[in-house]
């Protein structure tokens, strides 16, 4: 028989899914007080209510305003599980591993990045958002900085792709491309696009680039 | 220059397209070749942020890559994206890639109720682009028939770069009626500016080309509220134009809806199935496209390039409504020989 808990988990996950933020959020909160641990909440409902709005774009279900507001939503609901230490930027501290992310030099397109961060949050990692237009110089200094196991580039023109080849050959040249894995996404960036560029991974959508991250990391 | 391509192509051109846009079989299909400021500076060798500071360069740049492409390439006053944004209120600057944009400035949906309709002789670009108009104008070299539309680009793209695209998603659901005055206010802004290029260069043949490529990261039903009435309304405005809409992500979802919008030349992403959108829309829309500018164009060969033309005529040339083009704009770097061989492919089609 199943719990009030796993049934509450069982709504939340619906209602992100279904995109309502404030049935959800109160979910949250009523699964939080219910004792229910956060970890649980993330696995359970967040990441796996992205998980199924990610196969749902995937198969045309679903469209690019909706997988925005999904990631809205899940954004209010770690807001409630997690108050005090998730900001826009993605500063949680999880120990789970580490992402600096930023869309390429020459592109100021930050709709695909700011998605696949919420799912990246949900999937329990710390992210680093360094925006958009990042120089590849900016990267590396955020990578040494942060420790970041991860570098995730993206790019929407396909005119950037250069600046996207260049970013991973400035973290070759520093020495630190065998301890960092690079993970590439965006519209114009296919698998031989990513093989072309020095990437490691190359993200499909936003839910493909978080699954792919959370293996690069070897969990 | 291919000595396959007749002197007189770009008239001939001309009439097959006029032909395949109403829907007859022209003897051979037409080419569109769709360039913009990257490639047209790139090919004189000036920065991009000197092809739209100077309208003389950005003329010559024009000029030059019409000439090498037998006249078959746009001359007019292009302001990127840049235009319709800064008239609204927004701060221009210039992106690493030396692009002008616009930074969102609509941070609390009660900005939306200050912004107002622009005045085209004042405010943002608006003024600087009527003053490249009047110089293309004054210097069209004697004999060269150049044709302007009136371009605006789209309330669903220029909503996004004003709010922040992400933010503007999220008021569709959030916040309906606030997205709903947006997109009015960016509507009725390219009305004005759509005016404002006619009373500058009169009459067109080509029509009014609206470019919108976040259209299609909304849902059909999204579109179907919020956009479909504001597209009604632009072209509306011009009963007498050719309605061109450019849109090179993938718009496979709301491509009836378009259709019903009352577009009559679609310039098609890479990514639409150019059969299945014909069979959808083809006895409406005119579909322009689809050739992947980057991995076939640029970085195939000529043979892959004749290749992919040849079987994307065959498929959607009967009957009309069909013109060979790239899915998107022709990218800095694509080899002339590659563009020469697309060209060639529709001159020797049988």
């Amino acid at each position: 028989m199943r719990s009030n808990k796993d049934s509450i988990l069982e709504s939340l996950r619906n209602c992100i899914v279904n995109l309502m933020s404030e049935d959800a959020c109160r979910l949250a909160r009523q699964a939080k007080d219910a004792g229910t641990p956060t970890e649980l909440i993330l696995t359970e409902s967040v990441s796996a209510a992205l998980e199924e709005v990610g196969r749902k774009y995937e198969q045309q279900e679903y469209f690019l305003s909706e997988l925005v507001m999904a990631g809205e939503v899940a954004n209010d609901v770690l807001k409630e599980i997690l108050p005090a230490t998730t900001g826009e930027k993605g500063t949680r501290s999880s120990g789970k591993g580490k992402v600096v992310i930023g869309t390429v030099q020459g592109d100021l397109h930050d709709l695909g990045k700011n998605i696949v961060i919420n799912f990246l949050l949900a999937s329990g990692l710390d992210v680093v958002d360094l925006g958009v237009d990042v120089p590849p110089g900016r990267f590396l200094e955020e990578v040494r900085k942060n420790n970041a196991q991860i570098m995730g580039l993206s790019c929407l023109l396909t005119t950037c792709l250069p600046a996207m080849k260049e970013t991973i050959a400035t973290l070759e040249k520093s020495g630190l491309r065998s301890s960092v894995k690079v993970i590439v996404g965006g519209r114009p960036v296919t698998e031989s696009v990513a093989k072309e560029v020095g990437a490691d991974a190359c993200g499909r959508d936003a839910a493909d680039g978080a699954r792919k991250t959370v293996n690069l990391l070897g969990r | 220059m291919s000595s396959l391509v007749r002197k007189d192509f770009a008239q001939i051109n001309r009439e097959r397209m006029l032909k395949a846009i109403a829907h007859q079989e022209p003897d051979r299909p037409p080419v569109a070749l769709m360039v913009n400021a990257p490639y047209f500076s790139s090919y004189v060798n000036i920065s991009i942020k000197d092809y739209y500071d100077d309208p003389k360069k950005m003329f010559e740049a024009q000029l030059a890559v019409r000439k090498r492409f037998y006249n078959l390439t746009p001359v007019w006053a292009d302001g990127g994206v840049a235009v319709e944004p800064s008239a609204l209120g927004g701060e221009i600057y210039w992106d690493t890639a030396g692009n002008p944009q616009v930074r969102p400035f609509i941070n609390d949906l009660e900005d939306i109720d200050r912004l107002e309709v622009p005045d085209p002789k004042r405010d943002g670009w608006m003024p600087k682009q009527l003053a490249t108009y009047d110089f293309m104008l004054k210097n069209v070299e004697r004999g060269v028939k150049v044709d302007f539309g009136y371009m605006v680009i789209g309330p669903v793209t220029i909503a996004g770069m004003i709010r922040g695209m992400g933010k503007f998603m999220v008021d569709l659901f959030k916040n309906p009626d606030a997205a709903r005055k947006l997109l009015r206010i960016c509507s009725d802004t390219d009305k004005v500016w759509a005016k404002a290029q006619e009373n500058m260069v009169g009459e067109t043949e080509y029509g009014v080309f609206v470019a919108d490529d976040a259209a299609s990261f909304l849902t059909p039903k999204q579109f179907k509220n919020f956009v479909l009435p504001l597209y009604k309304e632009i072209y509306g405005m011009f009963p007498k134009c050719r309605r061109w809409y450019h849109n090179d992500m993938n718009s496979t979802h709301i491509l009836e809806l378009l259709a019903e919008a009352g577009v009559e030349v679609f310039h098609i992403g890479y990514d639409v199935d150019m059969i299945s959108a014909k069979s959808k829309i083809g006895d409406r829309v005119s579909l322009l496209g689809n050739i992947p500018p980057l991995e076939v164009l640029k970085i195939g060969t000529v043979q892959t390039v004749k290749e992919a033309c040849t079987t994307l005529i065959q498929n959607m040339s009967e009957e009309g409504g069909f013109i060979l083009s790239t899915g998107g704009f022709i990218n800095t770097g694509t080899p002339t020989e590659n563009i020469d061989a697309m060209i060639e492919t529709v001159a020797n089609h049988t």
